[in-house]
């Protein structure tokens, strides 16, 4: 197969959609701004681009589009089950941003989606009213950063700074931001705040270089997350997926060993362990997309609309980065997402 | 294979004597000219006519996603700095019949000039309000909404571009056939070399196994009498064994030497050693 060099392509948000609706906000405004060279195209709906009958989300990926629209409805979803709930009872999720500037192999976004292109909501404020009411009736544990990598599109969108700011003023509030980025620069001027959690995915190095492309390496982010500590943030730390190859275990097992002999484990207020899987439909389109990608073209096992590598297997990965993890963190301390959770 | 579609003769002549390409039999009732790397079908005005040749040909034709198809005529604008001859290439392509509005992926680089496209069922002659206000570049023809929505039917929107040539100002202006000629020669030497470079690296259709790989998954299904949904199953387990090690023909020749040398008796017998065989290559 051949492709195209990496200069024939424009650079990412080389093109900007927005919304005729938000074109004044000053929300768009201000994301505008940080691409002065951009070229802005006006559209009705977002779904008029994000959502065209058979586009080439890895095409897209080389030189993706901004799209700036407004979330009209659907502000906060219930935590699905696939995701890790860390113990919070109140658990919800919110989408600000669809897709991610990194492209990693086994994301379930380029499933969940039929473009790599990348749309903002802009209106934060209607965001915040609706969780300020969610707030009247209890607390409420809310990831900001599931469909996209909000701390890597910090400095043109400033959305963690907007949530720092709302969270400081709402403390039966705890948001999560989870992310690959090492962009330390994006969070140095917030105050840390102890209901906000900065999330960090980590990876063996052999995964991040070969499967998720365009993150940066593992020491990076491992070098971001201490300088996070210092600074006095709250963080944790997720291994997941985990993603399994002849030799995961070694490959895990050496990347705990250096997570840990930089960082200092009693600094990490948790961990989330969890094995790859997917949802059928997810796999379907994630196939389609990269036919050439082993961690796609792995024989799952399916039960219950969802593939993994069988119960055997998972159970066994989990099993052992568990004991792994657990030299360095106590097991209260350890999240595990198990198939019976997921249920 | 790039699929270009034109209204006119007059529009195509530059593009068949530049890419030298040689009069085939009509496409139903459609012009047809083609050679090795190129097709190119005159549509006829108006976008009913451009989406029937469109259909025509790449139902003859089908391509692949190493294929582009690209649109190129010529244009109004009321926009007057534009000069005439200038090409646009569009981003946006709106319907004045049904106001419905189209996106081309702008995934490259070039050198052109960006603008919306608004396509017309009648010549506009006389200068009117234009309907995107947000863009300086719009230019106006009859056909590129029609190329658009049945070029969608075959082609990825990265894969479609529309190419819109300035000829006049929307004032009725009379434009002989020659100097349509005259403004679209101009232009083809540029906009082919670009759109060649991007056809040359778009990646075509992946490979998956080969006739010998083929017939040796027949040759291991038939022999454990694998359902349809293990033959999935075996398909993935190769595919995944090949991206991992280039190949696994030699490795699955061994297992069958070692363990099947007589075809299963039963699928009892024959997800035994499915089983096997996925413990092996895994």
């Amino acid at each position: 197969m051949t492709c195209l060099k990496g200069n024939l392509y424009n650079p990412a948000f080389s093109h900007i959609y927005v919304e005729k609706e938000i074109k004044n906000h000053p929300g768009t405004e201000r994301i505008l701004s940080r691409f002065p060279k951009a070229r802005v195209i006006e559209i009705k709906h977002y779904k008029d681009v994000f959502s065209r009958s058979s586009q080439n989300f890895l095409m897209q990926k080389r030189s993706p589009a901004l799209i700036l629209a407004k979330k009209q409805d659907n502000f906060l979803y219930k935590g699905a089950p696939v995701c890790q709930d860390f113990g919070n009872l109140h658990f919800y999720y919110t989408t600000l941003v669809m897709n991610c500037i990194y492209d990693c192999e086994y994301c379930f976004l380029q499933g969940m989606y039929s473009s790599a292109n990348i749309v903002v909501f802009v209106n934060l404020e209607d965001y915040f009213q609706q969780v300020e009411k969610m707030l009247e009736n209890h607390p409420v544990y809310l990831c900001i950063s599931y469909d996209t990598d909000l701390l890597a599109l910090e400095q043109k969108l400033g959305f963690v700074r907007e949530w720092f700011s709302f969270a400081g003023q709402h403390p039966n509030l705890t948001i999560e931001v989870r992310t690959k980025s090492a962009n330390i620069k994006a969070i140095e001027n917030l105050v840390p705040l102890q209901n906000v959690i900065l999330a960090w995915t980590l990876s063996p190095e052999t995964v991040q270089k070969n499967h998720e492309h365009n993150t940066p390496p593992l020491m990076q982010r491992i070098s971001c997350i201490n300088n996070a500590l210092n600074k006095g943030f709250r963080a944790r730390i997720c291994f997941d997926p985990i993603i399994y190859s002849k030799d995961w275990l070694s490959s895990f097992r050496a990347t705990v060993e250096t997570i840990f002999s930089e960082i200092p484990p009693d600094g990490i207020i948790d961990v989330g362990i969890g094995v790859f899987r997917i949802s059928r439909d997810y796999l379907k389109r994630m196939r389609k997309n990269r036919p050439d990608s082993a961690i796609t073209q792995y024989p799952y096992e399916y039960d219950n609309g969802v593939y993994h590598y069988g119960r055997k297997l998972s159970d066994s990965m989990i099993a052992m980065a568990c004991d792994i993890v657990g030299k360095y963190m106590p097991e209260e301390k350890i999240f595990v997402w198990k198939e019976a959770e997921g249920e | 294979m790039i699929y270009v579609f034109t209204a006119l003769y007059c529009e195509a002549k530059p593009i068949i004597q530049y890419s030298g390409l040689k009069r085939q039999p009509d496409i139903n009732g459609f012009q047809y000219f083609a050679n090795d790397s190129v097709n190119l079908v005159i549509t006829g005005t108006g976008s009913i006519n451009a989406a029937v040749g469109v259909a025509s040909l790449c139902s003859l034709h089908t391509p692949d996603s190493g294929d582009i198809l690209v649109n190129a005529g010529i244009c109004g604008t009321g926009n007057s700095s534009l000069k005439k001859g200038t090409p646009v290439l569009c981003n946006k392509i709106i319907d004045l019949c049904t106001y419905k509005t189209y996106y081309p992926d702008m995934l490259f680089k070039h050198s052109f000039i960006e603008g919306t496209v608004e396509t017309s069922p009648v010549p506009v002659t006389c200068r009117s309000e234009k309907h995107d206000e947000n863009s300086d570049i719009v230019v106006t023809d009859m056909e590129a909404s029609g190329i658009f929505l049945a070029g969608e039917r075959f082609f990825q929107p990265h894969q479609m571009f529309f190419f819109k040539i300035v000829s006049d100002y929307l004032a009725g202006e009379e434009i002989s056939s020659d100097m349509v000629t005259e403004l679209v020669s101009v232009n083809v030497e540029h906009v082919a070399g670009w759109l060649t470079q991007i056809h040359d690296g778009l990646p075509g259709k992946p490979s998956d196994f080969s006739e010998e790989e083929k017939a040796l998954l027949n040759q291991i299904s038939d022999a454990m009498k694998l359902t349809v949904s293990m033959q999935h199953q075996l398909n993935h387990l190769m595919r995944y064994y090949k991206i991992q090690h280039g190949g696994f023909a030699d490795k699955l020749i061994n297992f069958i030497g070692e363990n099947l040398k007589e075809p299963c008796i039963s699928k009892n017998e024959g997800k035994k050693y499915f089983d096997l065989l996925k413990r092996e290559f895994v």
